[in-house]
């Protein structure tokens, strides 16, 4: 082998290594980073998801009687009806940890 | 960083900066004056200029990308030139970074080069100009012809053809010299 060929291959082979060393350090430094970052995001994506299910039944529970009300020849919700609703949807949402975001980014009360 | 700066890059881009991105960062460490931080932020600075305005067939990416780190490298250098803060980290800083010790993941059966040998190439790389390293990388890492470093380096034809005969000379007679 001539001394030009030596020393292409030598480079060749080098440089292959360094490029595959770097690319193994940085699928490890994303997967460490996913592991970290992207497990309690589906944690929290998984929860929320449950008191928005939450909040959409109790919704549908209320449209449903509310609608009852209305067919049977009474006056549907009414003022009270709507107080209790807005009360029951509050109190399902806040238990649910929905309001969480609002908080965020509504100003602090005085 | 390149997950959520590729959250909506066009596949064919994603694909091509995969396929790259290790070898822009080996690339990058030719340039002796940048320390791992600067080449991670010239490569992010590359990405970033890649999503938004480069091409997207691969033929036409390759160099794209080659010319937009080195010009980034460049002008990083100056700007470290400028900040005499910055001197006494240049001067104990060497060729390192991507080329520092083999990661451990890799097994023996991956490995072309002995032990010896790649910290002879190493040795032998560190002790080259800026300029001959990144002609060597080029032409030995990335194929390109003599007449695309030339284009790519702003070089001409001969002095490309000169300085890449001049390192394979020596690194040939470095290697008798240090396995004899």
């Amino acid at each position: 082998m001539t001394d030009d060929k030596k020393a292409e291959d030598l480079l060749r082979a080098f440089y292959s290594q360094e490029v595959q060393a770097d690319s193994a350090a940085r699928a490890a430094r994303r997967t460490s980073r996913s592991a970290v970052q992207e497990i309690p995001i589906q944690r929290m994506a998984k929860r929320n998801w449950q008191s928005f299910r939450m909040l959409l039944a109790a919704v549908a529970c209320l449209a449903i009687m509310a609608a009852s009300s209305f067919a049977a020849g009474h006056e549907g919700l009414g003022p009270e009806g709507f107080i209790i609703l807005s009360s029951e949807l509050a109190r399902v949402a806040n238990e649910g940890g929905l309001f969480i975001p609002l908080r965020a980014v509504l100003p602090i009360e005085q | 960083m390149q997950n959520e700066a590729c959250g909506t890059i066009e596949k064919p881009k994603l694909l091509i900066w995969q396929a790259m991105e290790s070898r822009l960062a080996v690339y990058l460490a030719s340039f002796s004056g940048l320390s791992v931080e600067d080449r991670e932020d010239v490569l992010q600075s590359t990405l970033i200029a890649f999503w938004r305005k480069g091409p997207s067939a691969e033929a036409e990416a390759r160099p794209w990308l080659y010319r937009v780190v080195r010009n980034a490298s460049i002008d990083t250098l100056r700007i470290i030139k400028r900040s005499s803060s910055r001197q006494g980290q240049l001067e104990a800083s060497d060729f390192r970074g991507t080329l520092e010790p083999e990661d451990p993941s890799l097994g023996p059966e991956d490995s072309v080069l002995s032990h010896e040998e790649v910290s002879l190439v190493r040795k032998f790389l560190a002790a080259l100009a800026d300029r001959e390293r990144e002609l060597a990388f080029l032409a030995f890492c990335e194929d390109m012809t003599y007449e695309q470093i030339a284009s790519l380096t702003g070089t001409s034809l001969g002095t490309v053809k000169w300085r890449l005969a001049g390192v394979k000379k020596r690194l040939a007679e470095h290697y008798r010299r240090e396995m004899a």
